[in-house]
């Protein structure tokens, strides 16, 4: 009869050693030293309205309904279709108002209202994605209609 | 001399920023001084790491576009796991570089001035193939390319392959380590498919590691921390520390 292995396999000895050396990821965050001048750079890239429209919604969290986030994903599924293309995605409401998200390959995102809107295009997806009744995606290659925004989200992988 | 190795892909959702943070606090457990640099907009991984990228005085955008400002005004420190931050101002900061001098190695000339004080230094990119991505390949020594078991990451990989021969005119030293399969489930015909199909037509740049499918990498990131600070005993701390000894592995071997 063959003899039991005794002592712990290579990935328990592994994961011990790893538990023994948690303490090198240390729990205390320190933040780097101020710079004696504001950086140049800063006054003109600071953040954009939709970045405390980010902040309100989720606290220190960027929104995957952001314009850019949303160009990001279609892009990266159009592109492993087979698309090179630019595209819309045009966003009708359950009252009938809409707006669109073009964006390119290059990550650029732009947001056009078809209707008039109480906030800044940037934020409209981010406030009104519980109203959105239909999603029409366009491009040169490809288009697809989505009847329900859960569709949507569900081919973007958002969730 | 630190070591420099981008995480990229230009689809979303596919393990990259998982990736990064995990594979730098794998590295920072096996001893090594990693510093992570988030080229997110989104910001994720500075997120997970519990830094506040709504409250940045400085961040990797002044990094870029400032040619005076020093790197260490932009790097956070958690024992030897460092961080530099990211939020949405990377998207200004993006559209102000393509009118920038040098503006595919401005990265890069960042990194030289701190790459002496690390092991290695790990750049999460967004997913695109803009000049965010570009930079940081045009910085690095190595590419990773997490790959998830869906059936639309199979088709890209190819051409972000050959962005990366398009950047090897530019930074000629720039290697694939390795495709690096993530989400993968046993129990799932679409996923061993792919692994099998990735396996076939990369035959010697897949890693060995696979990153097994595991509720807690998911959920690590929403607890603001690493996957060995959130499971350490569950399957996704022995991939990603398994992982970490195959880069280390790597590395080395190439550069001997």
């Amino acid at each position: 009869m063959r003899k039991k292995k005794s002592g712990l396999s290579s990935a328990a000895k592994k994961m011990d050693l790893a538990k023994a050396m948690r303490s090198r990821l240390s729990d205390t965050l320190i933040p780097p030293p101020m710079p004696s001048a504001v950086p140049i750079a800063s006054p003109s890239v600071m953040p954009s309205p939709v970045t405390s429209a980010i902040a309100a919604a989720v606290p220190g969290r960027a929104s995957r309904y952001s314009p850019k986030t949303i160009a990001e994903r279609v892009w990266g599924n159009l592109m492993a279709s087979g698309a090179e293309s630019d595209f819309e995605v045009k966003f009708t409401l359950a009252d009938g108002r809409e707006f669109s998200i073009s964006g390119d390959r290059e990550g650029f995102a732009s947001v056009r209202e078809l209707e008039p809107f109480d906030v800044p295009g940037e934020e409209i997806l981010e406030k009104y994605h519980g109203s959105v009744s239909k999603v029409e995606l366009s491009s040169d290659e490809k288009n697809i209609t989505f009847g329900a925004f859960a569709d949507f989200v569900e081919w973007l992988e958002l969730d | 001399m630190a070591k420099v190795i981008a995480i990229g892909n230009q689809k979303g959702g596919c393990g990259k920023t998982t990736t990064s943070v995990n594979l730098s606090a794998a590295l920072t457990i096996l001893g090594k001084r990693v510093l992570l640099i988030d080229m997110d907009p989104q910001g994720n991984s500075s997120v997970t790491f519990g830094v506040n990228i709504e409250d940045l005085p400085v961040s990797i955008s002044d990094i870029l576009l400032d040619d005076a400002l020093d790197f260490k005004y932009a790097i956070f420190k958690r024992g030897n796991l460092h961080l530099s931050p990211s939020n949405p101002t990377l998207n200004y900061a993006e559209d102000r570089l393509r009118d920038m001098t040098g503006r595919v190695e401005r990265l890069r000339r960042k990194i030289d001035t701190v790459r002496a004080d690390y092991d290695y230094v790990i750049i999460d990119c967004p997913p695109n193939i803009g000049l965010l991505t570009t930079n940081a390949l045009v910085a690095s020594d190595w590419i990773i390319v997490p790959v998830d078991t869906g059936f639309y990451s199979l088709i890209g990989i190819r051409q972000f392959l050959a962005r990366i021969e398009d950047v090897r005119e530019i930074n000629s030293s720039l290697k694939l380590m390795g495709i690096l399969v993530t989400r993968f489930s046993d129990r799932n015909v679409l996923s061993v498919d792919v692994l099998k199909t990735v396996r076939k037509s990369f035959p010697d740049s897949v890693f060995k590691t696979v990153i097994r499918n595991d509720v807690k990498l998911a959920e690590s990131p929403g607890h603001l921390k690493s996957i060995f600070e959130h499971s350490l005993r569950g399957r996704g701390s022995e991939d990603y520390l398994n992982l970490a000894e195959e880069v280390m592995a790597c590395a080395k071997r190439r550069a001997g």
